[in-house]
Parts: C-alpha cells; sequence; structure tokens
C-alpha cells in the first residue's frame, strides 16, 4: 500500500482526481445555492421564454428579424450573425493596419515611423471605450438625413449611415453551379501554382475575372439594381450600412491594431540582423528581403499573442450596445433580458455564446500557427 | 496537498453557513444596521440628484429620506447607492440595498418574477415621445417610418414596440446604451424622436441646448406608476414604505405642513392624533416609534410640498401636478385611512 502510495505515477492521477472532484464539487454547490436561493426568492428559472415572441425592434440586423413575430431565440442569432460579421471585418482590418504601421515605425524614413510611433502611443494609451465615443460623436457630426451627401442620386452619406444601391444577381441553377466549382477548381489551381512557381497572383487573379465574366455571358443573369430613395423620414431601398456598425468597426481596429503593430514589430526586431544584412549584400531589394525572409520568419512568434488580440476584438462587439450596436449582449443580454426578467439564464447564453466563438477563433489560429511553425522543429 | 483539501472543505464550509443563515425580515435588519440602503438614479432632474455637497434631492430621494425618519427618526441615516437599469432589481433581491426608489415601473411581470415587491405609486407617469419643433409632428401617427431612440432595459423599449404595431406603424429602434450618447444621437438628428416617461424626458430637456425647440407630444402611450420596490417576503418592511409614502399624502390632504407640523402636535383632531402619534399605536403596530409619521413629515414635509420642490413651481422642470394630485383636485393620490 505504502509503495503504491508512493508510486509517481499513482500519485499523480491521485491529486489530479482531488482536484478535479474540489472543482465539480464547487461548481454543483454554486449551482444549487444559485437554484435555492432563486427558488426562495420567487424566480422562475428555465429557457422557454426563448421560443416567446420578442417584442422589441433591433436597430440593425444582418438577417431577417420582425419584432411582431421573431422570438428571443431568432434576436440571440440576429445578435450572433452581428457579432461575427463585426469580429471578421474588424479582425481582417486589425491585421491590415497593425502590419502597415508596423512597417511604418521600422522604416528608416523619419516621417513614417514617428508617425507610427505617435499614432501607436497615443491609440494604445487610449481607453477603448473613448475611441468608440469619440468615433460615434464624429458619426453623428455628418449631416442629417434630408441634408445627406448625394453621390450624384446612387449612394447617400448621412449620419443615418452609408446608403449604397443594393445588387440582385439571379443567376439559374446551372450558373451558380458552374461558377462554384469553377471557382473551387481555381482555388486548387492556384494553390498549386503558387507553391511550384512563387509567382504573384496577378494573371490567375485577371483569369477568374474573365472566366468568371465568360460565364455570366454565357447565362445572362438578371441583375438588377436598387436604389436608396429617401422615403419620409429614411432611405429606404437600397442598401444602407448604419454609422454604429462603421464606427465602432473602424474604433475597435485602430485600437486593437496598434497593439498588433508592437507585437509584430518586436518579432521582426527579434529576427536576427544578419538576415537582413545577408539579403542585401547579395544584392536583394530591401522590401523582398522584408516580404520573402524576415515577415516569414517573424510570423512564428507574431501569431500567438495576435491571437490573444483577435479574441479580445471579438469580444470589444459588446462594447457596441453603448452607441447602439446590438451583438448578442445587446439582444440576449440587453433587450431580451429586461423584457423577460430571466437575468441568470440570458447571461448563461451570452457567456456560452461568447466562448463559443472565441474557442472557435482559437482553434482557426491554432491550426494557422501549426501549418506556420519551422519545419523539423 | 493536505492544506489545500482543507482549505476547500473549511471554504465550503463557511460558505453554506453564510448561505443559510435565516433571514429575519428587513425590518430588524435595517434597525440593527442603524442605516437604510436605498438604491437611486444616478442623476435624474426632479427625482435623483446630488448637489454639491453630495446631498442627494429629488422626488425620489425624499422618499428614502422619509422612510429613514420614520425608522430612525432621523432622515440623514439612509445611504444613497446609485444603480442603472440592469442592477436595479436584482441588487434588491441580493440585498445590496434595502429599498429601491428609482422611477421604477410597477408591473406584473416584475411583481410576480422577479421576487421583489411593489409598494404604493408614488409618481404617476407615462411614457412619451419628444420630436425636434422644426419636424413639425404634431402627433405619433405622423411617425410612420421614423427612427426612435430608446434607453435600454426599460420597459420603454416595449411599449414603443406594442403602440406602432397596434397601430400599423413602422419604426426602427435605436437602444443607445450611453445616455450623453443617446442625447448626441438625438441633438444631431440621428434619431426623429426620443421616447421616455414624460417626467424623464422633461428632465432631459432641461440639459438641451434649447429647451424649447423640442416638443413632447400629447400622446401617453403607457401607464407608468413610478414607485418603491422592497424585496419579497419582507411584509414588514413593505408596510413600513408604503404607509410611510401614505403619510405624506395623507399629510397634504389634512394640511400638515413641514412648518406646521409641530403646532399640529397639539391639535385635538382624531385623524391628526393617529397619524403623528399623539394618540393609539399606528406607528407601533407597524414596529416603529409611535412618532414614526411626524418625523417623516417633519424632515421632507407632505407629498404636495416635496412635488412643488422638486418637480413643480419651485424648480427648473415646471411640472404640473396633473395625475400627481390628490383626489379632490383631479389628480390620483388617495391615501388609506390612517385608523
Amino acid at each position: 500500500m505504502h509503495s503504491f502510495l508512493y508510486n509517481r505515477k499513482v500519485r499523480d492521477t491521485l491529486i489530479q482526481l482531488v482536484f478535479f472532484a474540489v472543482i465539480c464539487f464547487g461548481i454543483t454547490y454554486f449551482a444549487l445555492n444559485a437554484a435555492t436561493n432563486m427558488r426562495d426568492a420567487g424566480l422562475t428559472s428555465g429557457f422557454d421564454f426563448l421560443f416567446q415572441r420578442a417584442g422589441y425592434d433591433i436597430s440593425y440586423s444582418l438577417i431577417h428579424f420582425d419584432p411582431k413575430t421573431s422570438t428571443h431565440l431568432i434576436a440571440w442569432a440576429a445578435g450572433m450573425v452581428n457579432t461575427v460579421a463585426f469580429a471578421v471585418i474588424a479582425i481582417l482590418l486589425t491585421t491590415a493596419l497593425a502590419l502597415c504601421l508596423a512597417i511604418m515605425r521600422l522604416s528608416h524614413n523619419f516621417l513614417l515611423s514617428k508617425v507610427s510611433l505617435c499614432l501607436v502611443e497615443y491609440v494604445r494609451n487610449v481607453p477603448i471605450l473613448v475611441h468608440i465615443s469619440v468615433w460615434y460623436t464624429l458619426s453623428l457630426m455628418l449631416p442629417s438625413v434630408r441634408q445627406a451627401f448625394n453621390f450624384s442620386d446612387i449612394s447617400f452619406l448621412s449620419n443615418r449611415g452609408l446608403s449604397v444601391p443594393s445588387v440582385e444577381w439571379n443567376y439559374g441553377l446551372m450558373a451558380s453551379f458552374m461558377l462554384i466549382t469553377l471557382w473551387i477548381g481555381l482555388f486548387f489551381f492556384v494553390k498549386k501554382h503558387v507553391s511550384t512557381t512563387g509567382r504573384c497572383l496577378v494573371s490567375v487573379l485577371l483569369m477568374t475575372v474573365m472566366l468568371t465574366a465568360l460565364v455570366s455571358f454565357v447565362f445572362t443573369p438578371v441583375m438588377s439594381f436598387t436604389l436608396p430613395k429617401l422615403v419620409g423620414f429614411n432611405f429606404k431601398y437600397g442598401w444602407t450600412l448604419p454609422p454604429e456598425f462603421i464606427m465602432l468597426i473602424i474604433a475597435v481596429s485602430t485600437y486593437s491594431a496598434a497593439h498588433g503593430a508592437e507585437v509584430i514589430r518586436g518579432s521582426i526586431l527579434a529576427i536576427s540582423k544578419g538576415q537582413m544584412e545577408a539579403g542585401l549584400a547579395l544584392g536583394v531589394r530591401h522590401n523582398i528581403v522584408m516580404n520573402k525572409v524576415i515577415i516569414p520568419q517573424a510570423l512564428h512568434s507574431i501569431i500567438p499573442p495576435m491571437t490573444s488580440i483577435y479574441i479580445n476584438v471579438l469580444k470589444a462587439a459588446a462594447l457596441g450596445s453603448v452607441v447602439g450596436f446590438m451583438d448578442i449582449m445587446g439582444t440576449m443580454g440587453g433587450s431580451s433580458l429586461n423584457i423577460t426578467g430571466q437575468a441568470i439564464e440570458c447571461i448563461v447564453i451570452v457567456m456560452v455564446s461568447y466562448g463559443f466563438l472565441n474557442l472557435i477563433l482559437a482553434a482557426i489560429m491554432g491550426r494557422f500557427n501549426k501549418a506556420m511553425q519551422l519545419k523539423g522543429r | 496537498m493536505k492544506k489545500l483539501i482543507a482549505t476547500a472543505i473549511i471554504g465550503a464550509g463557511v460558505l453554506s453557513a453564510s448561505a443559510s443563515v435565516y433571514a429575519a425580515d428587513k425590518l430588524e435588519e435595517v434597525k440593527a444596521r442603524g442605516v437604510m440602503k436605498c438604491g437611486i438614479h444616478p442623476g435624474k432632474a426632479g427625482f435623483a440628484t446630488p448637489d454639491t455637497k453630495g446631498n442627494w434631492t429629488g422626488l425620489d430621494a425624499e422618499l428614502c429620506k422619509a422612510v429613514a425618519a420614520a425608522v430612525f427618526g432621523d432622515a440623514s441615516k439612509v445611504e444613497f447607492i446609485t444603480m442603472n437599469s440592469r442592477n436595479r432589481l436584482t441588487a434588491l433581491v441580493t440585498d445590496e440595498i434595502d429599498m429601491l426608489a428609482r422611477s421604477t415601473t410597477f408591473t406584473a411581470t416584475r411583481d410576480g418574477l422577479n421576487g421583489v415587491d411593489v409598494t404604493i405609486p408614488w409618481f404617476y407617469d407615462g411614457q412619451a415621445l419628444m420630436v425636434k419643433k422644426e419636424l413639425g409632428v404634431n402627433s405619433i401617427e405622423e411617425l410612420d417610418g421614423a427612427t426612435i431612440c430608446t434607453y435600454p432595459g426599460t420597459t420603454s423599449e416595449k411599449n414603443i414596440n406594442d403602440y406602432f404595431e397596434s397601430h400599423n406603424l413602422s419604426y426602427s429602434a435605436l437602444i443607445v446604451e450611453g445616455s450623453a450618447e443617446s442625447n448626441a444621437a438625438y441633438l444631431a438628428n440621428r434619431c426623429d424622436a426620443v421616447t421616455n416617461d414624460a417626467s424623464a424626458l422633461a428632465a432631459n430637456r432641461q440639459g438641451m441646448p434649447d429647451p424649447s425647440a423640442n416638443i413632447i407630444l400629447p400622446e401617453r402611450i403607457s401607464k407608468e406608476p413610478l414607485g418603491a420596490y422592497v424585496k419579497q417576503g419582507n411584509d414588514a418592511w413593505r408596510q413600513v414604505v408604503t404607509w410611510t409614502a401614505m403619510a405624506l399624502i395623507e399629510a397634504e390632504e389634512m394640511g400638515i405642513t413641514q412648518g406646521n407640523v409641530d403646532s399640529k402636535l397639539t391639535d385635538s383632531k382624531p385623524a391628526v392624533m393617529r397619524l403623528l402619534g399623539t394618540e393609539g399605536s399606528l406607528g407601533e403596530n407597524f414596529g416603529l416609534d409611535n412618532k414614526w409619521a411626524y418625523n417623516a413629515i417633519k424632515a421632507v414635509g407632505n407629498y404636495g410640498e416635496i412635488f412643488e420642490r422638486n418637480l413643480g413651481k419651485g424648480s427648473t422642470l415646471n411640472f404640473d401636478r396633473g395625475l400627481n394630485n390628490l383626489y379632490t383636485k383631479g389628480g390620483l393620490l388617495y391615501a388609506y385611512p390612517f385608523r
């Protein structure tokens, strides 16, 4: 028995089991405690409310949401779609901006590097909520609907957002099928082409466009434009991007890009100077050495900290409620919570939703990280 | 490891012990503590506003003071805790505050679902819409298709939806959480109208560059009886809060004011003697001092005085008493008999 307990493997397993049991006990205890207290306080719990009519309006929803018929579940879905749309655009923008700022900062051009330094230092040291407020206030300074900037009657810019014509493609089934197969085929071709020749993509892109045009020409899709038009109080028809959405993206992207720029700069500086010098000694141009030698190596140490920046971007969607952009926190954790009074359930749903989205994001970045690792390490 | 397990067990023990303490009635708890914790609005003109010295005034704040005066004989024994619209009811359930006087509407859902109890209406309000004069809109019917700014965590969001649906009007909502942002959005014409309780709109309008450029449309799209909430299952405490509010209304009905309450102590009318505690045992029945109502009136005055001082003639808001007048003067205020 004595020796059994002192067996390292057994002991480690035991310690882990005890630890796990304590955690389980803790969670169960708190859950039961909450349940008891809620029952004593006369609070009804449960998730039935999800299937009741929401009865409130969502200011901007990418999926169809009608306050007359949609349930709280649909409201949650609308919030989810808003969150994801925001996160995808903001993450792409963050990456591009961060890369620009980092390269600027490293450039030997005095003006460029100092401009980048000032931008990064200013943006990074101001709380994100202040950024959102400032950008939102700026958007409100745009003219009101009746005095909207008019771009030759095709699109309009006002403090209600940017209204652009909506385009509807009516492809036949056959054409759609052909196009999709064509694009998938092209994708694999491009992948192979690039990995074997290292050529740039301009010719391939040109080919894609031409082939798409050819298919379109053969099948002549029905294409309809609908122009935005001022009807009563607002622009109707067309497609309107609200200022809340645009400004939240700008505010969060600039803020996160300032953090990202420092991550990228640090990783690039960590690559030994000899690499650049060797490249230059071979007569290769500075920016080519940067793109082909330095940045690929710097990527290993860029990806992990960038992942956490991306996760913060996604979570920043919740701050949208301050300026009226409704993500999960605005719909489920805001209006639905308030109307149904099911605070604990709503907050649990919000937590699980954010957790789920972030785990997906982390998984994608994890795969990317694996792919980027030095081969043979 | 042994230490870890011991800590875990002791910790769990302490937690369960603290969770299972039998809760006595809130009234005993408040008396023992010697100070009453009152949840109020962080800043709403006429209802709860702190002055430069940190003294709170306003219709809601004075109700808290009146209750403190009734319980302790001292209106200063109240601790004001500001609440936002999302955490206000939860704070009651979790005992963070003893009473909530934060312009909160009495609704069946809140009373039935959230583990709280209503007391009596303290201010009869109704939801309205405010638009700019320049729009030339005179009724809600003309707002078909408009964008409307609402506040989160309030009933206004649902009311506006119900109203527009039942009148077959379309609208789009914009729920802006920050009050500064929300005001800015309305002022910049990001939304055509802003909706809230009429009292809140009037208070809001006062803070605008040109208050007279905005009109509050005449329709009231909802009934908003605002009043104090307490935690469910504390009947003695609920009675204290309810009857203190009643006493201030009763005082106005009898013509007892902050100025003359001392001289009324020698009044020989039975009703006055019962209210001021010189006869009978109304206060003691509630578990208070018999001078409870006297103390409350002495501290803040009767309902009419409180109203005029904070919302009416004595304030910048210039609110009509309207529904908030005594039943004898065409309003809804009606104290139950003190006998």
